[in-house]
């Protein structure tokens, strides 16, 4: 384990504020148990780049899986979190390069006809991965590192928007929810907020307010998921940054 | 093939519903303010910008003479202008100018301009001439002197008679486009325009269309603006614009009827016309018909709409249940469907004479012709109540009467087609009523027809009066014989189905009931269905009371009287009163009442002296032949006499049976005699 510099506090408030400390947190403040659920809830949420990323790399579909599988599994059950890396502070950033290094180091094995791990299983619906991967369309251009982070950003979002979708269900306004997406990232809408009230009942007004609501709440979760992945909270501009020019067209600068 | 996001550039994955990149930039911090929750209309409908002015305009229409501008809406500005060549007033329209950026649209615009022009119709506003000037395509157009409907109802509104006036004219100017394939798609208020002769002039025909069209990257329409107005726009229209066709204006026609008659827009839940302003409930039917969310169930034409709208104006507002009766035969002929009513009263009756021949011939008389008689009665009450009620004539344009039309109503799955297993049920239970009141009408008969006033000797088989004549007939009898008229035992067995007065009750209950469930159709209201079922029961018992007093007026034989006795031995007559109606059954005969005489004292159990019994054919069809000649008497009612003769003492009794049988005419009488000596036979050896 490498020494985290910043002095931590040890208030239970602080451990839950991010899930990508919780793993990184030094000395023996949350139990091993803790830290391997954290650190198991993350690689659930962004399998998704990984795949997309060995995709990129001219893995095959099930290869791919497997190798994400094996990955992860030895990420979990070794705790192997004492890759060098410069960026330790992101789990983005660890991620890859755990994996890239995983990856190497497969090969090695996978030519001495050993396979590792496996006990440990993530659930991967690599099917709508696939269909995702066909979204992303990755340009001949583009680097399997873009990918890696295109696809990290549309991970962020999906689970902010899953979460959005929940909070919603939960107060009985899935539909308003669900008719408001397209509206919501404000681009030209095919609907007026007139014709979309009638349809949900409200006044045009309401819909503008509910957009509005539905908006900044999504922001506010999109930061929270993204905060979740670091370990440095003064980081997260910086991130956001990161992933929204990674959501952009086509690379300005790709290797 | 991706696209990219209008807002940030950013490519879209295919069948993203929103830019993931704009989505995720709200994780930016912003300061953005919540747009107060108060529901103050939010701002000024968003207008396309300053008109151009007519000093910029002037040199580009040198053809033109401009006077002034006359309105600005969202598909562009009308000035009022003078062909300098011809002289004439026109209205020149000029579109945005952004859509002339896009070739695609330019030839479009063209294309479509052409058909727009094709359009000769006097209540559509001519399009002389079109093309691009200075980037402006424009279209040169009739112009309409007078106000457009909206301004017409800003000043004051209109009275129910002006608007039922206005809108058939409507009709035909949306029938005429749409036979030449254009739908107009934007009809409002703002686009109908009134002469000062007070015509109609549609304007704007297929221009939503034009500068709507999401195709192509042309966005005409600001954003946040839709083509179309929202309140006039049918529900496929906002759902699937693409998939529109010419029931959208229909609905939209529908939304500026109900505004015209009311002032307000139909939204949510809205009262019908009827319950705002003083017009016929049959237009209501029209104005809700043409709302109908699926356009399955809208007018399928606008000249079917029309038909109705001139049939509710040229009916009198004020039309009751039970006035209604003489209403729909005033309605003029419309559309070649639906058949006004009286049409469709001859057509039916020609139908039902036909039947009734074919059938008479067919089964030489008999009851077949009752099928087509109840066809026919069944047809009729189903007319009767369906336009009496004020219900939809137009049910027969989709080709079934009520039965018809509830299962096809019910096949579709339309759950908001209120009663529609209803009227199907209703449609039985008129089947069922007319049934009851058809039995009925045979009682009367039996009952009225002075050839069977009663049965031999002055027996009435009428209720009460069967019980009081019987056992002084039994006495007069008993005396005959020598025996003690006070030793006179009495049963009745039972009485007669068709002689039953509930039986006429039930069928107009049943009757009324039929019509409550079958004119209850989608929003007629219940009391004036019930009203409707009361005047078409009416309707349909006229003509079978006219066969009634028909065959009242024409059956005027004589009673006559005929019997057959055949003497025979019995040990006893105890015997013979037991196993007589059990016989009498077995040749197809109910024993009614069945009497006998002691020769010893009351209450002891003797042998009788003499057994009366009265019977009559049990069934309808034995009674009765209903032939083309009318209703005859087909088996008469007979009355059994079985006495036994002591002569001396010692000696066997001799036994006499005889049937008494009513008859019409002489030459029934040797026919009927034949027929109650093989009754005899029958009976008798079973009796003894």
């Amino acid at each position: 384990m490498d020494q985290d510099p910043r002095p931590r506090p040890s208030a239970p408030a602080h451990f839950a504020t991010t899930r990508w400390s919780l793993v990184c947190a030094a000395g023996a403040s949350p139990a091993p148990a803790q830290r391997r659920a954290a650190l198991e809830a993350l690689c659930g949420a962004y399998w998704k780049p990984l795949y997309a990323f060995a995709r990129r790399r001219g893995q095959r579909a099930a290869a791919a899986e497997d190798l994400v599988q094996g990955f992860f599994a030895r990420l979990l059950e070794k705790n192997e979190l004492a890759v060098a890396t410069p960026e330790r502070g992101r789990f983005r950033a660890f991620l890859l390069a755990s994996f890239v290094h995983y990856q190497s180091n497969e090969r090695e094995r996978a030519a001495a006809g050993k396979r590792g791990g496996g006990r440990v299983h993530l659930s991967f619906e690599v099917y709508a991965a696939e269909a995702e991967l066909g979204a992303l369309e990755p340009r001949a251009d583009e680097s399997p590192e873009r990918v890696y982070e295109r696809a990290w950003a549309l991970s962020v979002l999906e689970r902010a928007s899953a979460r959005l979708r929940a909070e919603q269900a939960r107060i009985g306004r899935e539909p308003v929810y669900d008719l408001l997406v397209p509206v919501l990232a404000g681009e030209e809408q095919a609907r007026s907020y007139l014709e979309l009230g009638m349809e949900l009942g409200l006044t045009e007004n309401a819909v503008k307010v509910a957009v509005h609501r539905l908006r900044k709440r999504l922001g506010e979760l999109v930061r929270d998921e993204v905060l979740q992945t670091l370990d440095d909270p003064r980081e997260l501009e910086d991130e956001l940054a990161r992933l929204h020019l990674a959501l952009a067209g086509p690379a300005p600068d790709s290797p | 093939m991706s696209t990219t996001c209008r807002r940030c550039g950013a490519t879209l994955p295919p069948g993203a519903s929103a830019c993931p990149r704009c989505l995720f930039a709200l994780g930016f911090p912003s300061s953005e303010p919540e747009p107060a929750s108060d529901p103050r209309p939010s701002a000024a409908p968003r207008t396309p910008g300053p008109a151009p002015g007519l000093a910029e305009l002037a040199p580009l229409f040198p053809q033109l003479e401009l006077y002034e501008l006359l309105g600005q809406g969202g598909m562009g500005v009308v000035y009022k202008a003078r062909q300098r060549q011809l002289g004439r007033l026109v209205a020149l329209k000029i579109l945005p100018r952004e859509a002339s950026q896009d070739a695609a649209f330019v030839e479009r615009f063209a294309r479509e301009a052409r058909a727009l022009a094709q359009l000769d119709h006097p209540n559509i506003v001519r399009v002389h001439d079109h093309g691009e000037a200075q980037g402006y395509p424009y279209l040169v157009m009739e112009y309409v002197d007078g106000q457009n409907l909206r301004q017409r109802l800003r000043a004051g509104g209109l009275a129910p008679r002006e608007a039922l006036r206005l809108v058939p004219q409507i009709c035909d100017a949306l029938q005429y486009a749409h036979d030449e394939g254009v739908v107009h798609r934007d009809i409002k208020p703002e686009n109908i325009l009134l002469t000062r002769e007070g015509r109609v002039k549609v304007a704007d025909f297929g221009l939503a269309r034009l500068t709507g069209e999401p195709e192509g990257g042309l966005a005409l329409t600001r954003a946040g603006e839709t083509v179309g107005t929202p309140h006039y726009m049918a529900p496929e229209q906002l759902e699937r614009p693409r998939e529109v066709d010419h029931r959208a204006d229909i609905y939209a026609l529908g939304v500026v009827f109900y505004e015209l008659l009311t002032g307000t827009l139909p939204r949510g839940k809205f009262d019908a016309p009827s319950r705002r302003v003083e017009v016929d409930v049959r237009v209501d039917e029209i104005v809700l018909k043409s709302l109908e969310h699926e356009p399955e169930r809208r007018y399928q034409h606008a000249l079917e709409m029309k038909g109705e709208v001139q049939a509710a104006a040229a009916a009198p507002a004020a039309a009751s249940g039970t006035a209604a009766a003489s209403a729909p035969a005033s309605a003029p002929a419309a559309p070649p469907r639906p058949l006004s009513w009286p049409r469709e009263l001859v057509g039916w009756t020609a139908v039902f004479a036909f039947a009734w021949a074919l059938f008479g011939w067919a089964f030489d008389g008999g009851w077949g012709w009752l099928v087509p008689a109840g066809l026919f009665l069944a047809l009729l009450f189903d007319s009767a109540a369906r336009v009496l009620s004020g219900a939809k004539p137009e049910w027969r344009a989709e080709g079934g009467w009520f039965f018809g039309v509830a299962l096809a109503h019910r096949r579709r799955g339309a759950k908001a087609e209120r009663g529609g297993a209803g009227r199907g049920l209703g449609f039985a239970l008129a089947l069922a009523a007319l049934a009851c009141l058809a039995l009925g009408m045979i009682g009367l008969w039996e009952t009225t027809s002075p050839g069977y006033a009663g049965p031999p000797d002055g027996l009435t088989h009428l209720g009460r009066a069967l019980q009081a004549d019987y056992p002084a007939l039994l006495r007069s009898e008993g005396a005959g014989a020598g025996l003690d008229p006070e030793r006179v035992r009495f049963e009745e067995l039972g009485t007669g189905l068709l002689e039953q007065p509930g039986l006429l009750l039930a069928g107009a209950a049943l009757l009324v009931l039929a019509g409550a469930l079958a004119g209850a159709g989608p929003r007629v209201s219940r009391a004036r269905a019930w009203a409707a079922a009361a005047a078409a029961s009416a309707c349909c018992l006229a003509p079978l009371a006219l066969y009634q007093a028909l065959t009242v007026a024409f059956d005027r034989a004589p009673v006559a009287q005929v019997s057959a006795a055949v003497e025979t031995r019995s040990p006893s007559l105890a015997a013979a009163l037991q196993t007589l109606p059990g016989c009498l059954a077995d040749a197809g005969y109910a024993t009614r009442v069945r009497a006998y005489v002691t020769e010893g004292e009351p209450g002891a159990r003797t042998d009788p002296a003499l057994v009366l019994a009265y019977a009559e054919p049990s069934s309808p069809l034995e009674r009765w032949h209903l032939g083309l000649r009318g209703a005859e008497r087909r088996r008469p009612d007979v009355l059994f006499r079985v006495r036994r003769e002591a002569e001396a003492a010692g000696a066997p009794a001799r036994l006499t049976v005889s049937a008494d049988g009513g008859v019409a005419t002489a030459e029934q009488a040797a026919e009927w005699n034949a027929w109650l000596e093989q009754l005899l036979v029958q009976v008798l050896p079973r009796v003894y």
